[in-house]
């Protein structure tokens, strides 16, 4: 049962309490004060009766007491006037046929003064001398029974130890007044139950206006946060309680609807994170797969670029110590090439070493200024040799003023050693290479350029590729470990330089490397 | 004395293999023609017609040795061709041809040798091969 249902219940109980408690008071009041009155006019014609009987009885006139009785009896319109003397006999009564009957003395009517050990009834002028009786038709009346005293005035005829001579008794007949009483009840009673249902009716109206309503609205409203329409509001006009619950549910909801945004903000700013933190991740996982495939790539490349001319050194051995070559010139030849295989291996063991360092990302790397220039220098003299050997002009073109770089010293130094080497290792007999160091852009520049084979479009994307060597280099260069460039490339990333190669085959190739100048 | 004159093709790219098989096998008679690749070798092929090939299997770092002996048996002069694959495959990646013995189309070689090969048994595989070709 709903909240609201159950305060009109109680208040329209506790209404038709109220009202009907009062209504029947009232009505009791009103019909008591009625009977009051009937019983004071009752009462009042019981006197003037008794005095009129009194005065002609002092008179000694009996016949004139019967008459008057009749008289006032039948003017008045009562229903009954009775004199009853001491022994209970009717003496004189407002009908003839009544005389000489007797009443019982136990009856109620005489108990006044006939009742055993009855105290004298009282005056006929209170009104506990009246009492409403049902007569034996069940018609209403009023009856009143007042004694008659023996006064000294009677002693003429009485004697004087008696002091009752008898009683009078005037019955009314009040049909008309509890007709009357009867009906102003039922007024009454249908005037109530209308005032009932009104009250009721205003009450419950007052009630669904003010509770059912508002409640079922909250409620109603409360359904629609918990199915997630945190939009929703109620209507608060108004002052009570409940306007006041319906604007702290408005406010309750507003700010659960800001939450509730934020919340969502917040989600999806920690699942976009999420996706680019898993995409990093992919990412991430993803080129240490390839850096682990380069990595087996590597090395079954290592052992077989190691295993190739081991196999060949062990062949001419072998051919030598087995006693197969013909003659010494020939045996000479074949432990020369055993040799110079040897020279080969051990080559690729040094390049393969430094390729190892310089790939250890934990290695430590020096940072001291290096002057470039100087140190171009002394490359270029170490190189000069070889140089000439090959027919090779080494040029080196050391622009004044070049600043020194923040670099590892031994980095720099197997740098320019390997491009200097390659550029006179790949070039032409009476070819040209060049090593120029100058400023651009605020960087220092080193340029190595040579005029020998070149390098293939086709071959560039893996130039940097441990032991690739182009088809031009391997007929050009028979000693050569394809690992030359890969350190070079390794060597820039580490020192934070920049590299990039322009060749054209047949022609040349030209490195250029970057660094930052040193800050002072 | 035909076998001591038999010819014998050795495709290779490194020379000083190709130096070391010579001196072995020269010192049988064998006379030995080169080829440091398998371009120049379809023409000394065509040219000296061979009695045997040795081909090192990895030639120029990729096994141009596997492509031209496929090369080689699809030319009708040399389908029958003896020839002794040497390679240092098996041993360093201990993967084996699958079927090569039963399967002659995937890798139409008659033998295998890892390198290295010591002299003797180069020189005993090499006349098993030419006595088994002119028998044939």
């Amino acid at each position: 049962m709903r909240l609201g249902d159950k305060l009109i219940l109680v208040s329209s109980a506790i209404v038709i309490a109220v009202l009907g408690c009062g209504g029947f008071l009232a009505m009791r009041a009103y019909e008591d004060f009625q009977v009051r009155l009937a019983k004071g006019q009752a009462l009042q014609h019981a006197d003037v009766i008794a005095k009129s009987v009194r005065y002609h009885m002092l008179k000694n006139r009996r016949d004139d007491v019967q008459w008057i009785i009749e008289t006032v009896g039948r003017r008045e319109g009562l229903f009954d006037i009775r004199v009853f003397n001491d022994k209970g006999a009717v003496a004189y009564a407002s009908r003839r046929q009544d005389i000489g009957g007797r009443e019982d003395i136990a009856s109620e009517r005489c108990a006044y003064c006939h009742a055993p050990g009855a105290r004298l009834a009282p005056e006929t002028t209170t009104l506990d001398a009246a009492r409403l009786v049902t007569s034996g038709a069940g018609s209403r009346q009023i009856a009143v029974m007042a004694p008659i005293r023996n006064e000294p005035a009677c002693h003429g005829c009485h004697p004087a130890r008696r002091k009752v001579l008898g009683s009078l008794e005037v019955i009314q007949t009040v049909d008309e007044l509890a007709r009357q009483i009867a009906a102003n009840r039922r007024r009454s009673l249908v005037l109530l139950v209308v005032l009932v249902v009104l009250v009721a009716a205003a009450q419950g109206l007052l009630t669904l206006h003010e509770v059912t309503l508002p409640v079922g609205r909250l409620h109603a409203g409360f359904d629609r946060v918990a199915a997630g329409d945190l939009a929703s509001r109620v209507d608060a006009a108004g002052s009570g309680e409940l306007a006041a619950l319906s604007r702290a549910f408005n406010c309750l909801t507003g700010q659960l609807q800001e939450a509730k945004a934020r919340l969502d903000h917040w989600t999806d700013e920690l699942s976009a994170q999420v996706a680019r933190a898993t995409g990093e991740l992919r990412e991430s996982n993803r080129r240490l797969e390839a850096a682990s495939r380069l990595k087996s790539d590597f090395v079954r490349d290592v052992s077989h670029e190691l295993r190739a001319p081991l196999g060949s050194i062990a062949s001419c051995l072998h051919a030598v110590l087995g006693g197969y070559a013909a003659d010494e010139r020939t045996r000479q030849e074949l432990l020369e090439r055993a040799c110079r295989k040897t020279e080969a291996l051990t080559q690729m063991v040094r390049d393969l070493l430094d390729l190892a360092r310089l790939g250890e990302s934990g290695q430590p790397c020096s940072r001291e200024s290096v002057d470039l220039a100087a140190l171009l220098g002394r490359a270029g003299e170490l190189f000069q040799a070889k140089a000439a050997e090959r027919g090779v002009r080494l040029e080196l073109e050391l622009a004044p003023g070049v600043p020194p770089v923040d670099a590892d010293p031994r980095d720099l130094e197997m740098l320019v050693t390997n491009l200097l080497d390659n550029a006179i290792k790949y070039n032409r007999r009476g070819g040209r290479a060049t090593a120029a160091l100058g400023v651009r852009d605020g960087a220092v520049r080193l340029t190595v350029a040579d005029t020998g084979i070149g390098i293939a479009r086709e071959d560039m994307p893996r130039l940097f590729n441990e032991f690739f060597r182009s088809e031009a280099a391997r007929k050009h260069e028979k000693e050569g470990t394809g690992l030359g460039l890969s350190i070079v490339k390794k060597l820039v990333d580490r020192q934070g330089g920049s590299l990039s190669v322009h060749s054209e085959a047949g022609v040349g190739t030209r490195f250029e490397i970057s660094f930052a100048a040193r800050v002072a | 004395m035909s076998e001591s004159k038999a010819k014998i093709l050795i495709v290779d790219d490194d020379d000083d293999q190709v130096a070391a098989l010579r001196v072995v096998l020269e010192s049988r008679q064998y006379r030995v023609v080169s080829a440091s690749g398998t371009k120049t070798g379809t023409e000394v092929l065509e040219r000296e017609a061979p009695d045997l090939i040795i081909l090192d299997m990895m030639m120029e770092g990729k096994g141009a040795g596997f492509l031209f002996s496929r090369q080689v048996r699809k030319m009708e002069r040399f389908k029958g061709i003896p020839i002794l694959m040497l390679t240092g495959m098996r041993s360093q990646t201990g993967f084996s041809f699958p079927g090569k013995d039963k399967d002659p189309q995937f890798l139409p070689v008659d033998e295998f040798a890892e390198k290295p090969l010591n002299p003797q048994d180069l020189l005993r595989r090499v006349e098993g091969l030419l006595a088994k070709a002119r028998a044939a």
